[in-house]
């Protein structure tokens, strides 16, 4: 390889002189001197600084409101919520941290609260301990991981951690790392993260690994019947649920404008999402809008333990 | 006029026509799927990456010219001759053809004439092509340092000394600039040559940095892609190559496509750092794979230009030049365009 490089970058001179001499023809331009700077007239706009009109905004600022509630079914909450947002000082540069985690532990199995305060206390404090505090080094140094690595890294530890510690319990996790103008999500499970751009309809970002999801996607069954379909609530991937286990783990250009929106199923399975839309945009208090959000889910039946994480993201 | 020209070709540089899509070139071979428009003959290798602007083909060779061809059909129309082997890539702005050479200096040619407007004098080999922004041009040199030269008076307006060779080609995005060097790491300068902030791989980032979303992607010697914040320079992912790289990567809407000395053409998801697909070439990619419409065309040190669909890496077609291709496709007029170390630049239809 480094011969090819060699050779890719080397130069035969010999070649070269002989080619030197056969490129004098008339019709060849006259070339000045090496290092002969013209003397052109200095015009005003030579001597401009160099400047952009398209200069980097600044990093968006980052609101977050948040709620819970068991709901009008069940007798104890079993999601787990974390959030933490925050401006880190880097390269002399102020830049956006955020860290926010939902986990729904899984009803109808053993511990399903456990699983999801476990996996929410080992993924924050992996992704806190390997990316948050040393930059509070009097000379912070990158980490050695990609963000994406350190995520992947922590959500396989709170996976073995369940299943070390109360093994047969799950839980479902969607967790979104704010650093810089990224976003960074992970996601095992049915709770979601959605994005709401201004002035944009809102998108899902995460794909539930749910049996109804997986025949949607096949042409089986139509989003209608997935909605009502009783088997909606059978997973094929979650948090301490054996192998194989995969989290998927994507990157997103933070927008500048809009709202994030992670919620469990509670959520989601109950509200339409045209009206979590409108919830949002009509509620400028995001923690009175998160709990319009569970109002909403409550009046609709509140079958399931309600999480909501609301981030609005302005410049 | 025609004629002198022709004579002149003949002389400097064999232009070599070639309807019916045959070849008539010992070593090289018809390709179902396209056609070859033309080739050109130069004196030395072509190494480097064409340039089309304005229905012209600007190539540089290490026979030491700089040549302006004809898109159409392959005409010379002029040469400059430099000092040293070029394989940077020709800029145009202003009417102008800004290059590059491994004489140390970075010359600016008019496009009409090829007559010398002004050259810069580095201390080093210039392999890294010039990048234009803002009325300046931004180019690496092997004397270590990225230069920031005004457009208008080929006058320094400042020097940034990187440690290290920088043959990396630098990207502008909004205002700032982006470049690798040979010691491994990729610097984000704003417009006064103030390090924003650094990024170091474990060996050389000779490829070229694309900025796209919001990430620079640039892939290393160190085998590895890398997807790096623009803002903050945090690393996003990385994605572990088969062997190292020297291909500067290209986007689409949602993937990255790069190629590496595995002999790889590799496409990514953007976002999650998956492989999507990737193509095996029968010997090193130090090509750069370039993107128009549906299609990837990326040759490879076997030999061949590759097209492949973008999203399925499905091979289109394959052009059989017989001889390492090392520089990267440049597109116009539905045209690819690309140079060979035969010697000949080949113009293919899409």
């Amino acid at each position: 390889m480094i011969s090819f490089l060699k050779k890719l970058f080397g130069v035969n001179t010999a070649t070269l002189q002989q080619n030197a001499l056969a490129v004098e023809t008339p019709s060849a331009p006259e070339k000045p001197p090496l290092g002969e700077l013209a003397t052109l007239p200095l015009e005003d706009r030579c001597n401009e600084v160099i400047s952009s009109a398209e200069a980097w905004p600044p990093s968006p600022q980052i609101a977050v409101g948040w709620g819970q509630s068991v709901g009008r079914q069940r007798e104890q909450n079993e999601d787990s919520i974390f959030v933490l947002s925050t401006m880190l000082m880097t390269n002399n540069t102020q830049t956006p941290f955020g860290f926010f985690i939902i986990a729904d532990g899984m009803g109808g199995h053993q511990h399903g609260e456990i699983a999801s305060g476990l996996a929410v206390r080992a993924l924050s404090t992996h992704v806190l301990r390997k990316l948050y505090l040393p930059m509070f080094n009097a000379n912070p140094e990158p980490p050695d991981q990609s963000l994406q690595e350190i995520l992947e890294d922590g959500i396989y530890e709170a996976h073995r951690t369940i299943i070390k510690s109360f093994p047969g319990s799950g839980t479902t996790l969607t967790a979104a790392l704010i650093m810089g103008e990224q976003m960074t999500l992970t996601h095992v499970g049915d709770s979601r993260a959605y994005l709401f751009p201004a002035n944009s309809p809102g998108q899902v970002l995460t794909r539930d690994h749910s049996l109804v999801k997986r025949l949607e996607e096949l042409g089986q069954i139509t989003a209608e019947e997935a909605v009502q379909h009783p088997q909606r609530n059978v997973l094929y991937r979650a948090l301490g649920q054996g192998e194989p286990f995969e989290p998927d783990v994507s990157t997103f250009p933070l927008p500048h404008h809009g709202h994030l929106l992670l919620c469990s199923d509670g959520l989601w399975g109950v509200i339409p999402e045209k009206e979590i839309m409108a919830i949002i945009c009509s509620t400028p208090d995001l923690h009175l809008a998160c709990q319009a959000l569970l109002d909403a889910a409550n009046a609709a039946g509140g079958p399931d333990n309600i999480s909501a994480i609301l981030l609005r993201l302005t410049n | 006029m025609k004629q002198a020209l022709l004579s002149v070709a003949q002389k400097t540089g064999t232009l070599h026509p070639m309807p019916n899509n045959n070849v008539a070139k010992k070593g090289s071979s018809s390709s179902e799927g396209t056609r070859c428009l033309w080739s050109f003959e130069c004196e030395d290798e072509v190494r480097g990456t064409p340039t089309y602007a304005n229905g012209v083909v600007y190539v540089g060779s290490y026979d030491n010219n700089l040549y302006a061809l004809k898109a159409s059909n392959g005409e010379f129309l002029w040469k400059y001759p430099t000092e040293g082997g070029i394989v940077s890539r020709p800029a145009f702005a202003d009417n102008n053809v800004i290059v590059g050479s491994e004489d140390k200096s970075l010359h600016v040619v008019s496009a009409r004439m090829g007559k010398s407007i002004w050259t810069y004098q580095t201390d080093g080999p210039i392999r890294s092509s010039p990048a234009v922004a803002e009325g300046h041009i931004f180019v690496g040199s092997d004397d270590a340092c990225l230069h920031a030269i005004n457009i208008l008076t080929g006058r320094r307006a400042w020097r940034f000394d990187a440690g290290e060779m920088v043959r990396s080609t630098p990207a502008v995005s909004a205002d700032r600039i982006y470049f690798g060097t040979e010691s491994g790491e990729l610097f984000c300068l704003d417009f006064s040559g103030t390090t924003k902030w650094r990024f170091k791989a474990k060996r050389a980032f000779t490829s070229s940095p694309t900025v796209a979303q919001g990430a620079v992607y640039i892939g290393s010697l160190d085998a590895m892609l890398y997807a790096v914040d623009a803002k903050s320079g945090f690393n996003i992912w990385r994605f572990r190559l088969g062997k190292g790289s020297i291909s500067s990567p290209c986007t689409s809407d949602k993937y990255v496509f790069t190629g590496a000395i595995d002999g790889v053409i590799y496409c990514l998801d953007a976002r999650s750092s998956k492989e999507i697909w990737r193509f095996t070439a029968e010997q090193q990619v130090t090509s750069s794979p370039i993107l128009f419409r549906d299609s990837i065309y990326c040759g490879s040190v076997d030999g061949n230009l590759y097209a492949l669909e973008y999203r399925t890496g499905r091979l289109r077609w394959k052009y059989q030049i017989g001889k390492p291709i090392t520089g990267t496709a440049a597109v116009g007029e539905d045209i690819i365009f690309v140079g060979a170390t035969d010697h000949r630049v080949y113009a293919l239809t899409a």
